[in-house]
């Protein structure tokens, strides 16, 4: 190949790379960009899906203000958030841990803790309707057998946000594969010379495999937050929003309003707010905890 | 020596234990779906349950398939899998390609944004931020009521996976040899063959 000149050899390697990347451009700017202006334009309007929107100005904003449905769904989301994010980076270090037994037929072990992660929600949300039914259930059944009291789980406020949560960790092995990769990075010399001075299992958990792993955290905090922001299909089909608006997570008002109450313009002002909260906590979570991450060994 | 012994007993016993425990808490669901499904119709609501049917009824199968059209359902499903795995692997793999083997003035720039993008990927191309816009965009491009808004976006990579992907090109020794004539269409044809395999292609190989 004839040497080119730097400069245009710089031009030709950039547009190659444009050309490689151009599909996510292009699709960013489409299912992306573009919605997010739409939806904020949107959330200035009134619009019922057909015709055109009417600019009514800050309208939507100074309702939603005094909409009671809006701040409880804001604080169930906030509630399951706070719940779920945490027991799931527990969940999944747990699972990612005992994965990483030397023990002979693992492979087994771990097709078995992933299998549930790659169900939709939307199924296990059925299964779980009838695994958590009071009467009839399987997990109700044995919280008898063990002599403690059962539990309402749909019906009652609490133990019907706590169900869905406890669907979510049927994903826990998704996360806990990439937690995985992160404790197999982790040098071996590094435990070795740590033993060497003395350092017993629980210091050398503390002091080595939790701090090389806080990319990982990271990652799955922020994604945590996102999904959990989110949440939406369990609510959807296991309780409606139920019982006494419990349930009604943030989303699934949102869609409500969109597609049962055709107050499009309505929603779009929802969902501008949700991507305003989320653009924040994630951008405040990820600066916040960015100065704890240790990118130095591992992963 | 024997403290190395206990602690290989405790290894191999306690973690088969506890991997038994976790795996029986994640596959409980899955096995309630089923012995659910084999029960007959008075037996789901049976107090108190039954563990496992009495006399498990697999004519259930039968009468779920009858019931509704299973079989025009299941294809729906298998059109939108299998254009959106397709669509997802291959345009991932491709961006992913660009934004690691490919050098050029502002890939980290490009990479930093398709990081930050995946909060807004979660439940992609439906999530409750950019629904409604996208919903007139598709109706506008009269594509309800087709399979077209749950295809087409795949087709534009998803920062999930251009990430992990990205990971694992990262990995590919740059000094693989790279085939005589070497253009971005040859070598990206390498790195595809060399991602199915895991090493580096042999050297001068006609077909990389």
């Amino acid at each position: 190949m004839k040497q080119l000149p730097r400069s245009r050899f710089r031009w030709k390697q950039l547009g190659t790379g444009l050309l490689f990347v151009s599909p996510w451009l292009i699709g960013f700017a489409a299912f992306v960009i573009y919605p997010l202006v739409y939806n904020i334009y949107l959330g200035f309007t009134e619009f019922s899906g057909f015709g055109e929107p009417t600019w009514i100005g800050t309208d939507n904003y100074e309702r939603l203000v005094r909409d009671d449905l809006f701040w409880r769904s804001l604080y169930n989301t906030l509630y399951y958030t706070l719940l779920a994010v945490p027991i799931g980076v527990v969940a999944a270090l747990v699972l990612a841990l005992a994965m990483n037994l030397p023990i002979k037929e693992m492979p087994i072990y771990r097709a078995a803790i992933v299998l549930p992660s790659v169900l939709p929600a939307f199924a296990l949300s059925f299964v779980f309707i009838w695994l958590l039914n009071p009467r009839y259930g399987l997990v109700n059944r044995a919280l008898i057998a063990l002599g403690l009291p059962s539990i309402n789980w749909l019906g009652d406020p609490f133990w019907a946000k706590f169900s869905i949560v406890l669907l979510a960790q049927m994903g826990a092995g998704q996360f806990a594969l990439i937690f995985l990769a992160s404790l197999r990075a982790i040098p071996k010399t590094l435990y070795d010379a740590a033993r060497i001075d003395g350092a017993n299992v629980l210091q050398r958990f503390v002091r080595i495999t939790l701090p090389l792993m806080t990319p990982v955290f990271l990652y799955d905090v922020v994604v945590g937050l996102g999904l959990a922001l989110q949440i939406f299909t369990p609510a959807y089909i296991m309780t409606g929003g139920g019982p006494a608006d419990a349930t009604l997570f943030y989303a699934l008002y949102l869609y409500r309003n969109a597609f049962s109450y055709s107050e499009l313009g309505y929603a779009a002002a929802l969902s501008t707010i949700l991507f305003g909260l989320t653009l924040v906590v994630a951008v405040g979570v990820f600066r916040y905890f960015n100065q704890q991450v240790n990118y130095e060994v591992g992963a | 020596m024997t403290g190395r012994w206990w602690r290989r007993l405790a290894v191999q016993v306690g973690g088969r234990l506890v991997l038994l425990a976790l795996c029986g808490l994640l596959l409980v669901p899955l096995f309630w779906m089923l012995s659910t499904a084999l029960k007959p119709p008075a037996e789901v609501t049976a107090f108190p349950p039954t563990v496992w049917p009495e006399s498990p009824r697999w004519a259930n199968f039968r009468d779920a398939v009858q019931f509704i059209p299973f079989g025009r359902y299941f294809v729906n499903s298998l059109i939108v899998t299998v254009f959106g795995t397709v669509g997802t692997v291959g345009s991932s793999f491709i961006i992913a390609y660009g934004l690691s083997r490919i050098r050029w003035p502002g890939r980290e720039l490009v990479f930093y944004i398709v990081i930050a993008s995946i909060f807004i990927y979660i439940q992609f191309p439906v999530n409750p931020i950019t629904m409604i816009p996208l919903f007139t965009l598709f109706a506008s491009l009269g594509w309800t009521n087709t399979f077209l808004p749950l295809i087409v976006p795949t087709f534009f990579g998803n920062p999930f996976y251009i990430f992990l992907l990205r990971q694992f090109l990262m990995q590919i020794p740059s000094s693989c040899p790279k085939p005589p004539r070497s253009t971005a269409l040859t070598s990206f044809r390498c790195s595809v063959l060399s991602c199915c395999r895991c090493r580096c292609p042999p050297s001068r190989s006609p077909r990389c």
